[in-house]
């Protein structure tokens, strides 16, 4: 069993690696062609990489400060997404007539999307609440969908079993509503925490501080250094990647439960 | 206290969601001894589960009155253990964790005792697997623990087999008669398996189509463990299902 799984991680693996040399020669190949200043090639953008983590920005400011000032604001806005999405997706879950009273507040605010926000945020807000508003925008609406849906799963039985043991309602909502809506609960945190990382070049659009990889991108922008603005979008990637599969990881333990193994 | 459960003139009606009156139980009285293993038998969707939840204390009888050890059915104040038709395990908790979950609720949760139900009933190498790493006969083994846990004064068993493999179920039947024997806890089981019925039962009281009214009684003086190819054991059967085709002519 253990071979097999290591065998078959190991082919995803040069799998994996044979796409990418693949995707980097094939943007080898087109950057020869246009041979423009303002299409690098992977080693250019390897290059202004280095330049990033060893010298940091033209304006001295280092690649981890960048990094750290992003990941810090995203999880602010998420950790905003969460303490509000969850309590309030498990009340409209539960009662349904709060939902549908407020459904046609709910439903169009969710299709507005986070950068029609922006003049708003200046307008009214001011530093850290305007990263903050951008990001709990992408990462409440995820979450508060899926605590809902994930009440509504649970199997009736289930509550009538907890009602024969004379558990009261706060018991039967915690230990029987909620630990089954977790995994849906999950499932929306790491969406939310997706979309709401995707939200970061937006939120720093406005922010007004110096820092920050969406920063970095705009201001390489304005400058015509495509190179380092490449780097700034690959590094955006790659966190994305890195936070969605630690995500991941922990609902693979946590929910262990749900395995369909049987003996 | 002779009776633990008085049920007095029980009826039960829904409205359904076209408005519709549907009356289920019809003006049901019967009383349950101590100690009695108490059988329902009666056709499908004839009412049964209702009136297992009404004793629960889950539904409210439309009019009559039920007594549990002289008192209107109440969770909170009774303990009752109750084994679910359906699957009713809690998927993310291990057997160790659903077993305990009623003494959890209560706030007496006591790792000794979850130990006694476990070996009871015999899941000591499977404590903390959970609900789909098990068979069928061992996830219902896990709700009847888990009922047994909280030392319930009655046990209510909704066709508690009725998912069950031939197979299984036998090995059950044997199985809950043991436990029954040990514990003497009164116990109150719907089914429509009558074999079951007469291998469990002091008592087997028929029930009619709905709206369900208590057709027979039945005692079953028959000497345990019973032997279910017995002359008198088929007797017994027979008779019970001359019953049940009086009511379900198809049988």
């Amino acid at each position: 069993m253990a071979s097999k799984f290591l065998g078959k991680s190991y082919k995803t693996f040069l799998n994996n690696f044979v796409s990418l040399t693949i995707f980097l020669f094939l943007w080898e190949i087109l950057s020869i062609t246009i041979s423009s200043p303002f299409f690098p090639n992977p080693l250019d953008v390897w290059e202004a990489f280095l330049i990033l983590l060893l010298k940091g920005d033209v304006e001295g400011i280092s690649l981890t400060t960048h990094i750290v000032a992003s990941v810090s604001r995203v999880l602010l806005g998420f950790g905003l997404a969460v303490v509000t999405g969850i309590p309030l997706g498990l009340v409209m879950g539960l009662k349904r007539v709060a939902y549908g009273s407020v459904r046609s507040i709910l439903e169009p605010l969710r299709f507005i999307p986070p950068i029609a926000w922006i003049p708003l945020a200046i307008i009214l807000l001011t530093g850290c609440a305007r990263y903050m508003l951008i990001i709990w925008l992408g990462a409440f609406f995820p979450i508060l969908l899926n605590t809902m849906a994930g009440v509504q799963t649970v199997n009736p039985t289930l509550i009538d079993v907890a009602k024969v043991f004379g558990a009261d309602k706060k018991t039967i909502v915690v230990k029987t509503v909620f630990s089954n809506a977790l995994p849906e609960v999950f499932a929306g945190m790491r969406i939310g925490l997706g979309v709401g990382w995707m939200c970061i070049v937006a939120a720093e659009m406005i922010g007004g501080e110096m820092a920050g990889l969406g920063w970095l991108i705009l201001k390489y922008g304005e400058l015509l250094n495509v190179s380092g603005m490449i780097v700034g979008m690959v590094l955006i990637g790659i966190i994305g990647l890195l936070m969605n599969e630690t995500f991941l990881r922990v609902e693979k333990r946590v929910f262990r439960w749900r395995r369909e193994v049987t003996l | 206290m002779k009776y633990k459960v008085e049920v007095e003139k029980v009826s039960k009606f829904f409205v359904n969601p076209n408005g519709e009156r549907l009356q289920v139980l019809d003006n049901i009285s019967f009383k349950v001894y101590d100690g009695e293993f108490l059988c329902f038998v009666g056709p499908s969707g004839c009412g049964k589960t209702t009136l297992l939840r009404i004793i629960a204390g889950l539904e409210k009888p439309s009019s009559g009155r039920v007594r549990v050890e002289g008192e209107t059915p109440n969770p909170k104040k009774i303990r009752i253990g109750f084994v679910f038709q359906e699957e009713a395990l809690f998927p993310w908790r291990n057997v160790w964790d659903n077993i305990k979950f009623g003494l959890e609720v209560r706030g007496n949760y006591n790792p000794k005792i979850v130990e006694d139900v476990v070996r009871l009933v015999g899941l000591e190498n499977f404590k903390s697997y959970y609900p789909h790493q098990l068979s069928g006969g061992m996830r219902k083994r896990v709700a009847i623990a888990r009922a047994l846990a909280v030392n319930p004064s009655i046990i209510l068993m909704d066709e508690p087999f009725g998912d069950l493999d031939a197979q299984t179920r036998w090995i059950m039947h044997k199985e809950l008669y043991s436990i029954h024997e040990k514990l003497k806890k009164t116990t109150i089981l719907v089914t429509h398996n009558v074999e079951e019925a007469v291998y469990l039962a002091d008592r087997v009281l028929v029930l009619t189509r709905r709206p369900a009214k208590v057709k027979k009684e039945i005692f079953i003086g028959l000497e345990r463990p019973r032997n279910k190819l017995s002359s008198q054991f088929i007797r017994f059967r027979e008779e019970i299902i001359g019953f049940l085709r009086e009511e379900v002519p198809e049988i």
